[in-house]
C-alpha cells in the first residue's frame, strides 16, 4: 500500500511537467487554433539559457527570473516571425509550420550548445520529505510546488485581469474582439509568449530531474499533448489535470504493468490519446460544438 | 446517424484547409496523358537498361533508388496534405514499419522480396485502417496528433523487440538478385523495379484522384459538415484515405530495405517523418511530378550539407536546411517546385497580385 502511495506521489510529481507543458499548449490552442508541436523544444531552450546563466555564476532564482522574461520574448517573437505571415490560414499550414520549428529550433540548440547532457543542480537541496509514509526529494517536491503556484498565477491572470479577459476574447472570438477594439494580433503574442514562459517555469525548474539535452522534452511533449486530449484543448483547467492524471498513469504503468519501463513508457500517452480521441474525442472537459457549413 | 449532425470542434474546422477545384488544371485527356507517361517510362527504362555501367555508377543508382521510393512515399503523403487536408507526423515510422515487414519476411521467412513487399503493403493499409479510426468523428488535426504518437513511439518498441527486429543492430538481409540471364547489377535492377512500380502506384492514385474520389475529398477538405450534406461518406472516406496513404508509406519503405538491406530503429525517427512532410511541401503537395522533386530534395540535402560544414554537426545543420525549406516553400511558394512554372507565368503575365496557399484557404 505505501509502495502504491509513493509511486503515485511521484507520479504526480513529474506530472507537473506535463500539467505544465499542457497548459502552455492549450493557450496556444485556444489562440492560434492548432497545438504547438514546438512547445516543448522552447521549454528545453529556457532550460539551455538557465543551465548557461548558472554557469556563469548567477544565483538559480536569478537566472530563473531573467529565463522567464526572455522566454516570453521569445515565444512572442516566435508567434510574430514565424505564425504571423500564415496567420488564419488553414490549421493543416499552421502545424507544419509548428513541425518545422520543432525540428529547426531542435537543431540550433544542438549546434549551440551540443548534444552532450548537461546537470543543473537543483536549488532545494538533495533533502527528503516523508509524506505520510511516502518519501519524496526536496526537488520532486519543490518543483511541484513551483510550477503549482504558477498554474495558479495563470489561472488567476486568465480569470480575473482585463488583459486575460481580452485574450479569452480573442481567441473566443476574433471578429467580434476587433469589433470592441481589441488588437487580436497582440493578444496572439501575450498568448504565446505567456506560454513560453509557462512551458520555461517547467524546463528549468524540473531541468535537475530531467538532465539538460537538446531531446529532453520530447517524451514530455507527447505526453503533454496526451494531457491536453485527455482533458480537451479548450480547457485549461483540464489540461492541468489531464497532466497530473497522465503523470500518474505512466508511472503507475512502468511500476506495475510487465515491459512497460523506460522509454516505453511513450505507449501509454500513445494509448490515451487513442482511446481518448475514439471514445470522446472532446476531451474530458471540452466543449463539442456544431458548425454551419 | 448522418456525419452531417455530428458535432464538430469549431476553431479546428472553421478555415477550409486548401483551395478547392479552382485552383486545378483543366483536367487533360486521361488516355493522352497515360499513354504520354508510359512512353517517358518506357524510355527511361530503355536508357536505363542500355545505358553503359560506367556513366551511371552503382553508388548513384542506390541514391537515384532512395530518391524513387521517398517519392513513393511522398506521393502517399500527398494525399493527407494535398487533398485530404489532414497531416501525418508519422509517415517515417509507416516508411519504416514497412521497411522491417519486408526484411522480418525475406530474412527470417525466406519470403521472395515481390511478396514481401506485398506484405509491407499490406501491413501498411491495415495500421493506417486501425489509426485512421480516430480521426472518424472530428477529421483532419487528430491525425497530426495520432501519427506523431506513432512516430515518437516505433523507435523504442523496434528497439526493444529484439527476437522480432534485431533491436538497435536493426536487420540486414542478403542483395537482391537480378534475374538469371539480366545484365544488370543489383542497384540496377532495383532501380528499374522501382521506377516501375512508383509509375504504377502513381497512376493509380492519379486516378483515384482525379474520379469521384478527388472531388469528394476536395468537397469534404473545404467543408466536412458540406460534404456530409451532400452524401459523401466522410467518416468512411477519412479512414480509406488514410490507409492507402499509409500503404503506400509501407510499400516504399519495403522497397527501401531491399536497396538499403538495413533498417534499424534510428532510420525511421520523427525526423525522418519532418523530412517527408518536409519533400513534400517542397515539391508541392498536389503533384506527383512535386513528389518526385520533393524527394530528390530529401536526398541531395545531406550531400549538399555534408562538405560545408563541421562533420560532427552535418546531422544538425541537415535538419536547419529542412526546417529553412519547409518554412520558406510555405511562406513564399505555396505551391512548391511543381508550381513554379505557373507562379512564373503569373508574375510574368497578367500581374494579378499572387494569392498564396494561406489567403486562398482563407477565402
Amino acid at each position: 500500500m505505501t509502495e502504491l502511495w509513493q509511486q503515485v506521489l511521484s507520479g504526480l510529481g513529474t506530472g507537473f511537467i506535463y500539467a505544465s507543458l499542457a497548459l502552455a499548449i492549450s493557450v496556444v490552442y485556444q489562440g492560434t487554433g492548432v497545438f504547438n508541436f514546438a512547445q516543448g523544444v522552447m521549454a528545453t531552450i529556457s532550460a539551455y539559457l538557465a543551465w548557461t546563466l548558472v554557469t556563469h555564476g548567477f544565483p538559480f532564482w536569478g537566472a530563473l527570473a531573467v529565463v522567464l522574461v526572455a522566454s516570453f520574448v521569445l515565444g512572442a517573437a516566435t508567434e510574430r516571425v514565424f505564425i504571423r505571415p500564415v496567420e488564419g490560414a488553414s490549421p493543416l499550414v499552421l502545424i507544419t509550420v509548428t513541425a518545422g520549428l520543432l525540428v529547426g529550433f531542435q537543431a540550433l540548440v544542438a549546434i549551440i550548445w551540443s548534444e552532450d547532457p548537461q546537470r543543473l543542480e537543483s536549488p532545494f537541496g538533495d533533502g527528503r520529505v516523508s509524506v505520510f509514509g511516502a518519501v519524496l526529494t526536496a526537488q520532486q517536491l519543490g518543483s511541484a510546488a513551483v510550477v503549482l503556484v504558477t498554474l495558479l498565477i495563470t489561472g488567476a491572470f486568465f480569470r480575473y485581469t482585463q488583459l486575460g479577459l481580452r485574450m479569452r476574447a480573442a481567441a473566443q472570438n476574433p471578429a467580434s474582439a476587433r469589433l470592441l477594439a481589441i488588437d487580436v494580433g497582440r493578444m496572439l503574442a501575450l498568448g504565446w509568449g505567456l506560454a513560453a514562459t509557462v512551458g520555461a517555469v517547467a524546463g528549468v525548474v524540473f531541468a535537475p530531474t530531467l538532465g539538460i539535452s537538446p531531446g529532453m522534452m520530447d517524451s514530455s511533449l507527447l505526453l503533454a499533448l496526451a494531457a491536453a486530449t485527455l482533458g480537451g484543448f479548450e480547457s485549461r483547467a483540464g489540461a492541468v489535470l489531464g497532466g497530473l492524471l497522465l503523470g500518474v498513469a505512466t508511472n503507475l504503468a512502468s511500476r506495475y504493468a510487465p515491459g512497460i519501463r523506460g522509454d516505453l513508457q511513450l505507449v501509454v500517452p500513445f494509448a490515451v490519446i487513442f482511446v481518448v480521441l475514439l471514445v470522446r474525442p472532446q476531451g474530458l472537459f471540452g466543449r463539442l460544438s456544431s458548425v454551419r457549413a | 446517424m448522418s456525419a452531417a449532425t455530428g458535432s464538430v470542434r469549431s476553431d479546428a474546422t472553421s478555415a477550409p484547409a486548401t483551395s478547392t477545384t479552382a485552383a486545378l488544371p483543366p483536367a487533360p485527356r486521361v488516355a493522352t496523358r497515360t499513354a504520354a507517361w508510359a512512353a517517358v517510362l518506357a524510355v527511361v527504362l530503355l536508357v536505363a537498361a542500355t545505358a553503359p555501367v560506367s556513366l551511371i555508377s552503382d553508388y548513384q543508382f542506390f541514391q537515384l533508388n532512395r530518391v524513387l521510393t521517398i517519392a513513393i512515399a511522398i506521393g502517399g503523403l500527398n494525399l493527407l496534405l494535398g487533398w485530404a487536408g489532414s497531416i501525418s507526423a508519422g509517415h517515417g515510422a509507416l516508411f519504416g514499419l514497412g521497411a522491417y515487414a519486408t526484411a522480418i519476411l525475406v530474412g527470417d521467412h525466406g519470403v521472395p522480396w515481390p511478396l514481401a513487399v506485398l506484405g509491407s503493403l499490406a501491413v501498411g493499409l491495415a495500421v493506417g485502417a486501425v489509426l485512421g479510426l480516430p480521426a472518424l468523428r472530428l477529421g483532419g488535426l487528430n491525425l497530426g496528433l495520432v501519427t506523431l504518437a506513432i512516430a515518437l513511439v516505433l523507435p523504442p518498441v523496434l528497439n526493444r523487440l529484439v527476437p522480432l527486429t534485431g533491436g538497435a543492430f536493426g536487420k540486414t538481409t542478403p542483395e537482391v538478385v537480378p534475374p538469371a540471364g539480366l545484365p544488370f547489377s543489383s542497384p540496377q535492377w532495383l532501380f528499374l523495379v522501382d521506377l516501375t512500380i512508383l509509375a504504377l502506384v502513381f497512376w493509380l492514385l492519379s486516378n483515384m484522384l482525379r474520379g469521384r474520389m478527388g472531388r469528394a475529398l476536395d468537397a469534404a477538405a473545404s467543408s466536412r459538415a458540406m460534404a456530409a450534406a451532400h452524401a459523401v461518406p466522410t467518416n468512411r472516406l477519412t479512414v480509406a484515405v488514410f490507409a492507402v496513404s499509409a500503404g503506400v508509406a509501407a510499400l516504399a519503405g519495403g522497397l527501401a530495405h531491399l536497396g538499403a538491406r538495413t533498417s534499424t530503429p534510428d532510420s525511421y525517427t520523427f525526423l525522418f517523418s519532418i523530412a517527408l512532410i518536409t519533400g513534400a511541401v517542397v515539391g508541392g503537395t498536389r503533384s506527383f511530378v512535386g513528389a518526385l522533386l520533393g524527394a530528390a530534395f530529401v536526398v541531395l540535402v545531406p550531400e549538399l550539407v555534408a562538405g560545408r560544414v563541421d562533420p560532427a554537426k552535418a546531422g544538425q545543420w541537415q535538419q536547419v536546411a529542412y526546417a529553412a525549406a519547409l518554412l520558406l516553400v510555405i511562406y513564399f511558394f505555396p505551391t512548391g517546385l511543381a508550381g513554379l512554372p505557373r507562379t512564373i507565368r503569373r508574375l510574368l503575365g497578367r500581374r494579378r497580385p499572387g494569392r498564396s496557399l494561406a489567403q486562398e484557404a482563407q477565402s
